[in-house]
């Protein structure tokens, strides 16, 4: 059997440079890549812009040799400045690979691992010749989905709640190539007939009524911009509390700077603290310093593998802010050293130290990410309250939740405008009922007012809905009737769900409300009525009513009369 | 259910069209986009409606030219995987993408992690050619900015040497650019942008939009010997007929 230092399953941004790091390390290193060139989402899923923050010295020469030769090449190139002709891209990471002395089998698929116990000693893949197989020191998973650690019977976090995916086409834009980013909802890729049926229905929905000269189509793009798939079960876990609530620890061996870039509009069924982190402090846009330690690469229970890419050891929420190019560019450098160091020295990975690591490629040190993340916050309640007047509270409102700023703000809540309403909110988000006056008025009056982002842009939730989805947190019993009203009544996506999900509290929570919720709740899991539809980022209509009917029967199963 | 009568590798035109005019087929392809034989290979050629023998294949037809993805004899091969995804589901032919056959007997197909065994009476594989590849192309998509013409040469060049067709846009095209048969992705892609960055002056209003992500592929097999396999039809549409033909049969 033929043996190679190291194998990297995938060649998108991490494994590229897993294995470019492994091979810089003089390891022989195998790369096996499913479809026809490498880059992944970032080449072969159409996305040009390239969203580098990966400070690692590592992929300098490749972005120096891609920018440089894109004026001349004869391509036709993105957009937008800091994008990148994805075709040059490809060969860039080729020819580096190639160079390292980097051996690049294309459609090859992973089909089974070669294990001693529970030790990964190889890899089994399948390709237009046939099946195959050779060992390995140490094998890489850099498949996004751990689609090879799921064969090596590695644990998983179990989420269950993913982010949209885009089924993307490229196009053209006045004289330029771009890429629609079509957000086509959501996808189970562990589950074939369900990823089947969407990429089909996602690409249909992408027949125009006239194929046109104007926006010509190029390439429906042959990877799918899948944001999101399993978590590693990791000897550490990168997770949004600890971010949020600066409680990060160990030794982190890679550093990324990043919002949670969400592309979930229907957050009302995400976890309750990042839905009020997103739309009641309207957070999602700040960057945050998220630490990730060498642990979340390895798998519990298993030696010889690692993972490299979006499927490392994070929780869903904390993923989104993990899962860019730049990210993936040093998590896979620091995988591929990690298992350079393993095979070099002979010992096993979990041995391998976060410091040998870090030897080799330093924690960035620029100015950004030396920061401390309670550095966003406010801390001076007359500041805090001076903020919330603005129609951009969000740091305010944050601030005051992680400092239990309460009664400075009650001046607020006899006030006119965002002043009162942004005071409730941040009151709401720590319990104080002294909100409970304004938001109550806000859901009577389905209040469309909408505040602004840090960017200063409207958000998607009017301060209406927002309060009803508050109502519930506050276990407010008196606005019972008003949320059946608003649940059964309205006309908008965000009021209807907000208010369905402050029922589900209301009724579990509260048993003199227990039959009235059930018989409201029953009633909808049960009928036939349509939840009002939403617009995902690309402007799909998206319908969440039988995501709501099947979370609907599942709590009533729970409440007993 | 995993039993089927016959199992058709590749969601091809031609696996398509067979599995559109059969039942208990059901289709497999490696990749995510069906017509990726003929679409990610950037084809031009579309045959008369007159040459096509069933019904399906001409309705198909009739929704391409609905939608503008023909004009002329010309096809717009950026219209072909949207168009052809929603002839799936319309005809509702039961297709798993991202899934390989790792073994014939017993019959055992994989989609990212998970493994299944099937049983099937038949397997047809419309992916493999059965002859040797005796012409392989490389082919890219080109955008001409404004007055940009094919030259003459390029036209009718031989196939052995670089030529363009001409897609369903005047400014659309398609480099032809033919590579040894035993050549990889990545020294195709080297070959190919070397010789463009040289093009000479008349090409420069020509730019490359993409490169195909799959090499297009000529046998020297006849037509009968070979007649599963998809790319062995000069274009989409005869693929198609040829496999609703099949299952007819």
């Amino acid at each position: 059997m033929i043996r190679y230092d190291i194998i990297v399953a995938g060649a998108g941004t991490a494994g590229v440079f897993a294995a470019l790091s492994a091979a810089k390390q003089g390891m022989n290193v195998l790369l096996l890549e499913k479809t026809t060139a490498c880059g992944g989402i970032g080449t072969n899923g159409a996305i040009a812009p390239y969203y580098d923050r990966s400070f690692i010295d590592l992929s300098a020469d490749i972005d120096k040799d891609v920018f440089d030769r894109q004026d001349g090449s004869g391509f036709l190139l993105p957009l937008k400045r800091n994008c990148v002709s994805t075709e040059l891209l490809k060969r860039a990471y080729e020819q580096e690979l190639l160079k390292n002395g980097v051996e690049i089998i294309y459609r090859a698929v992973v089909s089974g691992v070669l294990s001693d116990g529970n030790h990964v000693i190889g890899l089994r893949w399948h390709d237009p010749q046939g099946n195959h197989e050779a060992g390995a020191g140490v094998v890489i998973d850099a498949t996004a989905d751990g689609t090879v650690l799921a064969l090596a019977g590695a644990e998983f976090l179990e989420d269950g709640i993913r982010q949209p995916y885009a089924r993307i086409y490229s196009y053209l834009a006045g004289d330029s190539l771009w890429n629609f980013g079509g957000d086509a909802g959501y996808v189970n890729q562990d589950d074939p007939e369900n990823l089947s049926l969407e990429l089909l229905k996602s690409a249909a929905a992408q027949v125009p009524e006239q194929f046109s000269e104007v926006e010509k189509r190029f390439l429906t793009a042959p990877v799918p911009g899948l944001r999101e798939g399993r978590h590693l079960r990791g000897r550490e876990t990168v997770r949004f509390s600890d971010i949020v609530h600066n409680k990060q620890t160990g030794n982190p061996v890679a550093r990324e700077y990043a919002n949670f870039d969400t592309h979930t509009i229907d957050l009302v069924f995400e976890d309750e603290e990042f839905y009020l982190f997103c739309v009641a402090a309207l957070q999602w846009e700040t960057h945050f310093n998220i630490t990730i330690p060498f642990g979340a690469l390895l798998p519990v229970g298993m030696e010889g593998i690692i993972a490299a890419g979006r499927m490392i050891s994070a929780d869903h929420e904390a993923s989104q802010g993990v899962r860019m190019k730049g990210c993936m560019k040093h998590l896979g450098a620091i995988a591929g050293a990690a298992a350079a160091i393993s095979v070099k020295k002979k010992i096993s990975l979990s041995k391998v130290s976060s410091q040998e690591i870090t030897a080799l490629y330093p924690l960035p040190e620029r100015a950004e990410l030396l920061k401390q993340n309670t550095d966003l916050w406010l801390s001076d309640p007359v500041e805090i309250k001076e903020k919330l007047k603005k129609s951009n509270p969000g740091t305010a409102i944050w601030s005051a939740y992680l400092n239990g700023v309460t009664e400075p703000l009650y001046e607020l809540l006899d006030e006119s405008g965002f002043a009162r309403v942004h005071g409730a909110f941040a009151l709401a988000l720590q319990h104080d009922k002294k909100a409970l006056k304004v938001l109550r008025e806000l859901v009577e009056r389905e209040d469309q007012t909408r505040s602004e982002t840090l960017r200063n842009e409207p958000v998607r939730e009017p301060h209406g809905a927002i309060a009803a989805y508050l109502l519930g947190r506050l276990n407010d019993k008196e606005s019972f009737p008003l949320l059946c009203s608003l649940f059964e009544n309205s006309r908008d996506f965000f009021f209807v769900s907000a208010a369905w999900h402050s029922l589900l509290r209301l009724t579990e929570n509260n048993s003199e409300l227990r039959r009235s919720g059930y018989e409201v709740l029953k009633s909808f899991a049960e009928g036939q009525r349509k939840i009002p539809p939403f617009r995902c980022y690309c402007g799909e209509i998206c319908d969440a009513t039988e995501k709501m009917k099947s979370i609907t029967l599942k709590h009533l199963k729970n409440i007993t009369l | 259910m995993n039993d089927y009568s016959v199992l058709v590798y590749g969601a091809t035109f031609w696996g398509i069209g067979f599995a559109a005019a059969s039942s208990g087929v059901l289709v497999i392809d490696p990749g995510i986009n069906p017509g990726h034989e003929f679409a990610d290979t950037f084809c031009t050629k579309i045959c008369r409606p007159e040459q096509l023998q069933t019904e399906f294949a001409r309705y198909f037809y009739s929704v391409l030219q609905k939608h503008n993805a023909i004009h002329d004899g010309k096809l717009h091969p950026a219209a072909l995987v949207p168009m052809l995804c929603s002839f799936i589901l319309e005809h509702k032919i039961n297709v798993l993408l991202d899934t390989i056959l790792i073994e014939k007997q017993p019959v055992c197909i994989m989609s990212g992690a998970s493994k299944r065994n099937i049983s099937a009476d038949q397997i047809i594989d419309t992916l493999t050619p059965s002859g040797t590849v005796w012409k392989k192309y490389f082919n890219a998509l080109l955008h001409g900015e404004e007055n940009a013409v094919i030259p003459t040469e390029y036209l009718n060049g031989s196939a052995d040497s670089p030529t363009i067709a001409p897609g369903r846009f005047s400014s659309e095209a398609v480099l032809h650019f033919p590579v040894s048969p035993g050549t990889g992705y990545a020294e195709a892609r080297q070959e190919l942008e070397a010789f463009w960055r040289l093009r000479p002056e008349m090409l420069s209003k020509w730019k490359i939009a993409a490169l195909a992500p799959e090499f297009y592929e000529i046998t020297d097999s006849s037509q009968q010997k070979n007649r599963f396999f998809s790319q062995g039809y000069s274009d989409p549409l005869l693929a198609l007929d040829s496999g609703i033909m099949e299952a007819l049969k």
